[in-house]
């Protein structure tokens, strides 16, 4: 009879040894009938007989013991079906916990931020400020000369056109009188362009001022003053922060279950450590993407300017991003905990008992009877 | 007796564990899109009810008083699709019966509306449950801190109307749902049917091959 759920535990179960009285190893899967009285033995419990060791399935009805059979494997295939199996295994395990990794690092990243956006807000309000008043100052300057200009084409239009007047015969006067009206003209120009310039300034400032930083500003502050005054306003963003680390807290949960149920003989200790090698490879994509910073930056004029919000992120240090990465270890750990029961229920809710054998693993790996097919 | 190469019984037991993966998938699937598509059709409704003067909440009590009668659909409304949003809701209500009286042969009947509703409202009262945590999180962190509540979270007056809504429309998808399930057991049985029609048909094969030897 060769049609048990696992042989791979049944075969363990042969080396293993271990007294006690029909040790329940695996469960039987597929129609096989009672040599005795022909009862149906699908879905009874494969055990090992005390007093030979050897693999039984017993039939409920008459008590009559069917034997089960090893048989040795003869070809080369079924090794190596076997290790491009395992191969597979070791890969998907090695993309989960990429997988893992990614979504931790990349979910408290977006914590980070948010959790930054109080000093953002201070840091844009600051710049906002200073970048109005030095182009009002650089604006008001660049307007009181183009006045002044004006003020002498002006004066200078209305002498040669008084000369050309007085001597109407004089082509001399005329063509100057001419190019004294050109002047005027180009810097009445010139103040229009200039009015037209500062009303769009003042349009995008709004956007710019708030979103971009200038490096040579940001060079003259006084970064731990920034903190502690974005600190005393209040945790504006904390619960924003906090909602955005529930999200985080039920994928990695969700995944912590997955990885319970694929790492199928790891006890706690084993999952801990995959833990701590997740948050590994977590910190490491923290390390690259801080070594790949400043792509925030552009050049607006000559001025350089920086992300805002790359900046107060950057200013907070890895404090919001490593705090909350590792508090997502804590639903990580429970989903890996929790992964083999969960599963187990979630089987039993959703498959009818006869397809339930298939999956017998998930209880044999805990020790537990495999699930009845009744 | 015959013995199984053990490539072959390997194979076996794979496709054993392929069809309980393979169920469990796809029921967890379908009755997620059921799911979906019947809130996101008493959704729909509630907009058009609440366009026409009533809600979930208020329905049975117009439907008693015979307020009925006084609805009117506004002008901009003429002509649009949403008088047929309900019928999503009984579509998409029918099939989740169908879908979970077929799959969840194991239950006992009546169980399933209760799984039903359950799950209906444990969808629907999700943003209430998370919009009470962050607000707990918050007291917690304003306790800890020594200080008045640090931030209030929009609309942390609790405008969840549209939830409460929405939970009432769930009553309402349980007669759909009741007959999704009647259609999910003829269904099964008629499955049943063929694969006892299609184990005979084997087994007499079988049988003239033995005897054919």
């Amino acid at each position: 009879m060769s049609d048990m759920a696992n042989e791979r535990d049944a075969r363990a179960g042969v080396t293993g040894g271990g007294a006690g009285v029909d040790e329940r190893v695996s469960v039987l899967v597929g129609d096989r009938l009672c040599v005795s009285c022909g009862f149906n033995l699908a879905g009874q419990s494969v055990v090992r007989e005390p007093h030979y060791r050897m693999l039984i399935v017993r039939c409920p009805e008459c008590a009559t013991a069917a034997s089960l059979q090893e048989y040795p494997v003869l070809g080369k295939w079924a090794n190596r079906w076997g290790g491009v199996l395992a191969a597979g295994m070791i890969l998907l395990t090695l993309l989960l916990a990429l997988g893992t990794a990614g979504t931790i690092f990349g979910m408290s990243y977006a914590v980070s931020r948010v959790a930054s956006k109080p000093l953002t807000d201070l840091i844009a309000k600051e710049h906002s400020a200073w970048a109005k008043a030095s182009r009002e100052t650089q604006n008001s300057s660049q307007m009181e000369r183009a006045t002044a200009a004006l003020a002498v084409a002006r004066a200078e239009a209305e002498a040669a056109t008084a000369a050309a007047a007085a001597e109407p015969g004089s082509a001399e006067l005329k063509a100057r009188a001419d190019a004294a009206a050109l002047s005027l003209s180009q810097a009445e120009q010139r103040i229009t362009t200039l009015q037209v310039t500062i009303d769009q300034q003042v349009q995008w400032q709004t956007y710019y001022d708030t979103s971009w930083v200038s490096i040579d500003w940001l060079a003259q502050q006084d970064t731990g003053d920034l903190i502690g005054r974005a600190r005393a306003e209040g945790s504006k963003h904390l619960s924003a922060a906090f909602s955005l680390w529930l999200l985080l807290a039920c994928i990695v949960f969700a995944l912590g279950v997955l990885w319970g149920v694929v790492m199928l003989h790891a006890r706690a200790r084993r999952m801990a450590l995959v833990c701590v090698v997740i948050l590994a490879i977590a910190a490491v994509f923290a390390a690259i993407q801080r070594a790949g910073g400043g792509v925030g930056t552009t050049i607006m004029g000559t001025t350089q300017m920086e992300l805002t919000s790359d900046v107060a992120t950057r200013m907070l240090g890895v404090l919001p991003l490593a705090l909350s990465a590792g508090l997502a270890a804590l639903p990580l750990f429970l989903g890996m905990i929790s992964g083999r029961p969960l599963a187990r229920l979630y089987v039993r809710l959703v498959l009818p008992p006869r397809l339930r054998g298939p999956l017998a693993t998930l209880w044999i790996a805990d020790g537990l009877l495999p699930p009845s097919a009744r | 007796m015959r013995r199984r190469h053990p490539l072959q019984a390997g194979w076996r037991r794979w496709r054993g564990v392929q069809r309980a993966i393979r169920q469990v998938v796809f029921l967890t699937i379908g009755t997620a899109a059921m799911l979906a598509g019947s809130i996101g059709g008493a959704a729909l409704t509630l907009d058009y009810f609440r366009a026409i003067g009533t809600s979930w909440t208020r329905l049975h009590r117009d439907v008693l008083t015979g307020r009925v009668s006084q609805w009117r659909a506004p002008e901009w409304m003429q002509g649009s699709g949403e008088p047929f949003s309900p019928i999503m809701l009984v579509m998409f209500s029918v099939l989740g019966g169908v879908v979970l009286s077929a799959g969840l042969t194991h239950w006992k009947r009546w169980m399933l509306i209760p799984a039903w509703l359950g799950l209906w409202n444990v969808v629907v009262f999700l943003p209430l449950m998370t919009h009470k945590a962050v607000v707990l999180f918050e007291r917690v962190c304003a306790w800890v801190l020594s200080a008045g509540p640090v931030y209030v979270p929009r609309g942390s007056g609790g405008d969840f109307t549209g939830t409460y809504d929405l939970a009432a429309a769930s009553m309402y998808s349980i007669a759909p749902f009741a007959f999704g399930m009647l259609g999910g057991s003829l269904a099964r049985r008629l499955s049943a049917m063929n694969a006892r029609r299609r184990w005979i048909k084997r087994r007499r094969w079988l049988r003239r091959r033995r005897e054919s030897r």
